[in-house]
């Protein structure tokens, strides 16, 4: 089938392409992780009692969070499915808590109930790094250089990273960004000024902001460059790019894109085994990122 | 009863019987893992693209366990590989069934409504980015739904176009003239942003 050029691709302007990628940063809450590792639970769960105990169990109600005719369809579910997992529930949990990083005992069968309790929240990004860390051959790879530095970089899940960085970072470093904002609309306003006003119709709702978003934008400007150099056909200027940004930044927050574009410049430069070495290890780490889905597409993988 | 019939009777019993755990593949570890693996590669798209469907935070929670849940129930029946396939062509279906019954509420602020902060103290940054969502969400919202699901799956997820038309079971050319629809949608309400920015600009 024919694929037109994503509209990220496309046109270089500043605010859509945040818009356009500002939907692929978007991540579950904790909240519905919980509940999914709750459900999760249920899964291997064999009796309705032991279904009703483990949603109440850890202050997630796997029945309260459904109206009462999906309750009962729920319930339906998971036992139906309990009933065939049997005893398995040892077998999710295990899974569950290794996938954070947990290696504490998990509870026999036999008390089901006690381990919503136990089990914290899983948030994708833990699950991420849980999934990928235990690998041992993605710990190996001691191949091309490219696959080396990326895997330096990919260490912590950029997601994770990501996140953490909003979460520290006071705003007095975010202010102290350099004053060129490649974002024009974003400059304008005064420092102070009010940054949400309502008005009467959407887009005048949203209205540019202050220096806060300055270094946002030039993260932006600096992976828009690596993207349209290879778009441009430059894979080697990409290739340069990418690493100019991730040098540069030392938490980037588009980190996994920046590795796709790594990724691509090099199957654009014929370097086959190396892109599908680092495409590997990105599925692995990024697992149901966007990305993941063209990696597929670039290697010839059925998506 | 004869024999014979008790003895088939048994054996269409035991034959129907969930068989014992750990016994020969297939069987529940098997599943389990594929549960997993399915909500790990896949959970954060889907409930993404519930979200991007238009579902409010709360709606988009409750939407994607639902999905989860019809996994779970026809687990057996999702061919390996259309795993994807299956969760977004639940997750639309489920967004539909929500939006119409949230219809109103939609009419009634659409474009009307603020984009609001949430008032806590988070950090500039990351408001710039919730920012950048909401507005995608807003120049999503009139975008009619079947517009809008294939946009945002090849805009913002990277499908393919073969692959959404399996997700949403669609012919191909349906695919791209929605697509082509969606961006002109979208285009044209973004060229109404820039504008108001542009004319705001003016004023200062």
């Amino acid at each position: 089938m024919n694929e037109p050029p994503r509209l990220l691709d496309q046109d270089g302007d500043a605010l859509k392409s945040l818009i356009l990628r500002s939907s692929e940063l978007d991540v579950p809450s904790a909240r519905i992780m919980r509940r999914v590792h709750a459900l999760a639970l249920g899964v291997a769960s064999s009796t309705v009692a032991t279904v009703g105990a483990a949603s109440t169990g850890g202050g997630v109600a796997a029945g309260t969070m459904l109206g009462s005719v999906s309750t009962i369809k729920a319930i339906a579910i998971w036992v139906s499915v309990g009933l065939v997992s049997g005893a398995l529930v040892s077998g999710t949990a295990a899974t569950l808590m290794d996938a954070r990083g947990q290696r504490e005992a998990v509870a026999p069968p036999a008390q089901t109930a006690e381990v919503p309790r136990a089990a914290a929240p899983i948030r994708p990004d833990l699950r991420a790094s849980g999934a990928t860390t235990p690998k041992p051959d993605t710990a190996t790879v001691n191949g091309p250089s490219a696959v080396a530095a990326y895997e330096n970089r990919n260490t912590a899940p950029p997601e994770r990273a990501m996140v953490d960085r909003l979460a520290a970072a006071p705003p007095a470093a975010v202010a102290a960004v350099a004053p060129a904002a490649p974002i024009r609309t974003t400059t304008t306003t005064p420092q102070g000024a009010a940054r949400f006003e309502p008005t009467e119709t959407a887009p005048q709702a949203v209205k540019p902001s202050a220096t806060p978003n300055d270094e946002l934008a030039q993260e932006l400007a600096s992976v828009d460059q690596a993207r349209s150099a290879l778009r441009s056909g430059n894979a080697a200027a990409a290739l340069e790019q990418v690493s100019r940004y991730e040098r540069t930044y030392k938490r980037p927050r588009f980190a996994p894109e920046a590795s796709a574009l790594r990724i691509e410049a090099l199957i654009a430069q014929g370097r086959r085994a190396e892109a599908a070495q680092l495409a590997r290890v990105f599925m692995a780490n990024h697992p149901g990122h966007p990305l993941t889905v063209r990696l597929r597409t670039f290697l010839g993988e059925a998506p | 009863m004869t024999a014979t019939e008790g003895d088939l009777a048994l054996r269409i019993a035991l034959a129907s019987r969930p068989p014992p755990p750990d016994m020969a593949e297939g069987l529940p570890r098997d599943r389990v893992q594929r549960f997993e693996r399915i909500v790990s590669e896949h959970f954060a798209a889907t409930w993404r693209f519930l979200r991007r469907l238009g579902l409010d935070e709360a709606d988009t929670d409750d939407a994607a366990q639902e999905v989860l849940l019809v996994v779970v129930g026809k687990l057996d029946a999702i061919n390996r590989g259309s795993e994807r396939s299956f969760l977004f062509s639940t997750a639309f279906r489920v967004a539909a069934g929500v939006r119409r019954s949230r219809r109103r509420h939609a009419e009634i602020d659409e474009d009307l409504a603020p984009i609001a902060a949430d008032g806590d103290a988070n950090p500039e940054e990351l408001l710039e980015l919730k920012r950048a969502r909401a507005l995608l969400d807003r120049l999503l919202l009139p975008m009619p739904i079947e517009l809008r699901a294939v946009f945002v799956l090849y805009e913002l997820e990277g499908m393919t176009m073969a692959e959404i038309a399996s997700a949403l079971d669609l012919a191909p050319g349906t695919v791209a003239s929605r697509l082509r629809r969606g961006r002109e949608f979208f285009n044209a309400r973004f060229a109404k942003v820039k504008q108001a920015q542009s004319g705001m600009r003016g004023v200062r």
